[in-house]
């Protein structure tokens, strides 16, 4: 029954239209009616907030009656479309035999669509690309094509020309789909080999783990092992993904898709990546590609008012049962008091999980300045990571740092070579070539430090391209470079909160920056306050707020108590707000000023 | 105004001794606002000590007007004139000029008023410390009883808040009010609270209640009374008001809300409140903090404390 079966992923860059690519093949068809379908996404949106956590369906199963009169089952696997979450989307590739390669026909490649291009390509993937948007009038899918073929090296000429926003032309990718992406030719007699590709954690069933079958099968009663960790579980439940939920079934078998609930307490049990066996006939080896995902940025994470660290640490265990690549471990800070340090895949990862205890917990933080890993070697020999910079070892005990680099591409519109250099020059970045994509747009090549992009280089990037430049990169490795430890002291006593590791050379002008930044976001007080940067024990730069001279409401008379009242509690909140770090009082924004510093 | 004086005939028979007719401009009513005044004399039962005090702008009374307020039984004037130097009059958006407000002074006089309040503004668009000193200069020529001198403030909502304004910065501004200070001190007229300074024996009764915790009923759009405990503010919305709407809020003062305004509002007057141990861990910390000083039974502000009164107040609520 392999024939009818295939199973592929949609790849493209950020907005060219990858998931309403995926909404129309699901109206198409048939599992969703268009009217129904507004519904069940909000059915959906509801239960995330219920719970406080995502499920979002990841793979889905859909029947298909080709023109050939055949039933055909399409699996389609759905990939995170950013950079950070780059061995999930390999994971997720590893789990098909072909991709469709959405581009948009007015931007044509960007810098994430050839990114996934070659995550597929190393798969053996058959690629299938699809011109997305001809309805804009900005569309050129002649010359996108051209691009694809020249820069790529597939064909494209067979390429659907579609809109997904419209529904022009999409039911034509069904068929393209059954005609070229190889059906899977897995061994259901040979020993039981599945891919999981995605968990999350349901309250009911423990983690559900979605896996794509191998070889073999995979069916209720069965005892399963996990081959990387060496977990093993009693299948309670096989079944399928469909677009209305799961549905289950009495075994998965080779070349299929579906989950398993095992009674799997702890997400991290299920790696993505890792091979499903069975214990009683195993197989040998386990698939390729497997590998534990390490956090690249760190970050401390405080909650505002101290008092809510319980909280914090609930919404981050919450956010942990389906993310198991979010590390935390508790940690102390003299100016944030009790907190978290955590470990993040990347910037965009970061980013995400600060927004959702934000927005799903209802959590107001103090984040600190996120740090990559160093790697610290001692005059003792040792070699220590470190991920915050509170935790450097003394000069004198320190024989060399390494810091993490990252190989990165960006695409550029080529008016704006010139300031994107610049800006790489600027971030100590090594040029390693150009290549010109078109006439108009070129591909940077550069060797960066990682700690240079994690603080604001998106942004500097977006704002000296006016927002045309797109970004790629992956960790390359580890050089010995040339670190110190910059230092913040208000008022004379240092603010571990603030501190952070940067390049000698950069070191000066961000310690005057940072010192000018707190000057501007921390209020006058009762006395005057030093600000200073320092390296060790040199000071570098000093700014003062000067001593508050003036607080106080001029009028209050009968009718006004109660204003003035409200007017007084306001101006008391805003100073509980405030973190006290030693005898003074620091806004959060303090914290966060550190961040943005690149105003050009 | 009809709405007003029905509210004043409903209260016949209230036993009160102080009335303060304001906010706003009252005297833009010209002739009607002796009816208003009449209708209070009429309604209230007043102590034969009493203080009635009625808000002027010197743009709007003559000596007519002046003669009859006086002679209806108004015994306080309070003139709005804001500045003696014409610039700032007009970064103000007033109608009158330093020349007019002198003028008006001496018109109350002449009407009969000895106990006359100028109100001034510190700290305005333009002002300078030296433009500051010529005004001063002429409030100690015509030698008032009590002057109100408020330091601007640009709160959040009002239409100066969104306007760049040349004002004058944190130093500077500290610069002029201590020079008011200093200035109306050596006069003979004392700073009583933040911004009220008198002769001895002139300070306003009226507004001394409210900062003592003293029951008032204000009548009239957006007035505020506190009666038994509850502080009521009316409908700000003038249409509403004639329609018949009054309280638009009710507060509860419970006792430790009481307590707390004791000082929140008692602090503003340079005699400060009778203390007797109440809130010890802040009025140490704020004594520690140079903004508080407790002497002869009594807590008050410091001339720190008179720059930086909302951190003290901002304690008690």
């Amino acid at each position: 029954m392999q024939e009818n079966i295939r199973n592929f992923s949609i790849i493209a860059h950020i907005d060219h239209g990858k998931s309403t690519l995926a909404d129309r093949l699901l109206e198409l068809t048939g599992v969703v009616e268009s009217r129904d379908m507004e519904e069940q996404l909000l059915d959906n949106m509801e239960l995330e907030r219920e719970r406080g956590i995502t499920i979002k369906a990841r793979a889905v199963r859909l029947n298909y009656k080709a023109k050939d009169g055949k039933d055909y089952v399409l699996n389609l696997i759905d990939t995170p479309g950013h950079v950070d979450f780059n061995y999930e989307v390999s994971r997720s590739l590893a789990a098909c035999e072909g991709a469709l390669l959405v581009v948009d026909a007015a931007q044509g490649i960007e810098a994430q669509t050839l990114a996934n291009t070659y995550l597929a390509l190393d798969h053996d993937l058959e690629i299938l690309p699809v011109i997305n948007k001809i309805d804009l009038p900005s569309a050129r899918p002649e010359h996108v094509i051209g691009e694809i073929e020249d820069i790529i090296g597939i064909p494209a000429e067979d390429a659907p020309r579609i809109s997904a926003k419209t529904g022009l032309n999409v039911e034509s990718v069904l068929e393209y789909v059954v005609e070229n992406i190889p059906h899977p030719t897995g061994d259901e007699a040979a020993p039981t080999k599945a891919l999981i590709f995605d968990s999350y954690y349901d309250s009911y069933k423990g983690v559900i783990v979605y896996i794509r079958v191998v070889d073999g099968f995979i069916e209720p009663g069965m005892k399963i092992r996990f081959m990387a960790t060496g977990k093993e579980f009693d299948v309670v439940e096989t079944g399928y993904l469909m677009p209305s939920g799961t549905k289950s079934a009495s075994r998965i078998s080779a070349g299929e898709v579906g989950y398993i609930a095992a009674s799997i307490k702890n997400v991290q049990d299920t790696r993505v990546g890792d091979t499903v066996t069975c214990v009683e006939n195993p197989a040998k080896e386990p698939l390729p590609g497997y590998r534990k995902v390490n956090p690249m940025v760190y970050c401390g994470i405080y909650p505002a008012d101290g008092a809510k660290y319980g909280d914090l640490r609930e919404a981050l265990e919450k956010l942990q049962l389906n993310d198991a690549s979010l590390l935390f471990e508790p940690e102390t800070s003299v100016a944030l008091g009790f907190g978290f340090r955590c470990g993040f895949l990347g910037l965009l990862h970061m980013e995400i999980i600060q927004e959702r205890l934000e927005r799903e917990f209802n959590l107001d933080l103090v984040t600190t300045a996120p740090s990559v890993v160093y790697m610290v070697h001692t005059t003792a020999g040792e070699v220590l990571d470190i991920s915050n910079p509170t935790n450097l070892p003394p000069v004198t005990e320190t024989d060399y740092i390494e810091e993490p680099i990252v190989d990165a591409h960006i695409y550029v519109p080529t008016d704006y070579v010139g300031s994107i250099m610049t800006l790489c020059q600027e971030r100590r970045g090594v040029y390693l070539g150009m290549e010109y994509i078109d006439e108009t747009r070129a591909d940077i090549h550069y060797e960066l430090p990682l700690n240079e992009i994690i603080y604001d280089f998106f942004d500097a990037l977006k704002s000296r391209s006016r927002g045309y430049a797109s970004f790629d990169y992956e960790l390359k490795g580890y050089v010995k470079s040339s670190l110190v430890k910059l230092d913040i002291l208000l008022n004379g006593d240092m603010v571990d909160a603030l501190s952070f590791i940067v390049h000698e050379s950069g070191a000066y002008a961000r310690g005057r920056k940072i010192a000018e930044k707190l000057k501007e976001s921390i209020p006058r007080q009762l006395f005057e306050i030093p600000i200073q940067a320092a390296i060790g024990g040199k000071i570098i730069a000093r700014e003062t707020v000067k001593a508050m001279r003036k607080d106080v409401l001029a009028k209050c008379y009968g009718g006004d108590i109660t204003r003035k009242k409200k007017l007084l509690e306001k101006q008391k909140e805003g100073k509980k707000r405030m973190r006290r770090v030693g005898t003074v009082e620091v806004p959060q924004e303090a914290f966060m000023a550190v961040l943005k510093l690149d105003d050009e | 105004m009809n709405a007003l004086i029905s509210d004043i005939k409903e209260h016949k028979g209230t036993e009160c001794d102080t009335v303060f007719i304001g906010g706003g401009t009252p005297t833009v009513l010209g002739e009607r606002l002796i009816d208003v005044i009449n209708a209070a004399f009429e309604s209230f039962v007043l102590d034969e000590n009493y203080e009635f005090t009625v808000e002027a702008n010197p743009g709007t009374v003559d000596l007519n007007l002046l003669g009859k307020m006086k002679k209806a039984g108004v015994n306080r004037l309070s003139l709005g004139v804001q500045s003696f130097n014409d610039e700032e009059l007009k970064e103000l958006g007033r109608i009158h000029s330093a020349k007019e407000a002198v003028e008006a002074f001496y018109m109350a006089r002449r009407a009969g008023f000895d106990n006359i309040n100028i109100d001034l503004m510190l700290s305005t668009p333009k002002q300078t410390l030296e433009s500051v000193k010529s005004t001063l200069d002429i409030v100690n020529k015509l030698n008032p009883e009590h002057v109100s001198a408020y330091s601007l403030i640009v709160e959040e909502g009002t239409p100066f808040y969104d306007m760049e304004l040349d004002l004058p910065d944190e130093d500077t501004e500290r610069e002029i009010y201590h020079y008011t200070v200093d200035f109306l001190e050596s006069m003979g007229l004392k700073r009583y609270e933040i911004s009220n300074f008198a002769k001895s024996g002139y300070e306003c009764r009226h507004n001394i209640k409210y900062w003592t915790g003293e029951e008032y009923i204000g009548l009239g759009a957006a007035a505020a009374s506190y009666v038994n405990n509850f502080r009521y503010t009316n409908t700000c919305d003038i249409s509403d008001f004639t329609d018949g709407v009054r309280f638009e809020e009710k507060e509860f003062i419970d006792q430790e809300e009481r307590m707390k305004e004791k000082f929140l509002l008692g602090l503003r007057m340079s005699r400060g409140v009778k203390y007797t141990g109440e809130f010890k861990e802040i009025i140490h910390k704020l004594t520690s903090q140079g903004l508080l000083e407790v002497a002869g039974g009594f807590a008050h502000l410091t001339d720190k404390g008179f720059d930086l009164g909302n951190l003290v107040f901002m304690e008690f609520i």
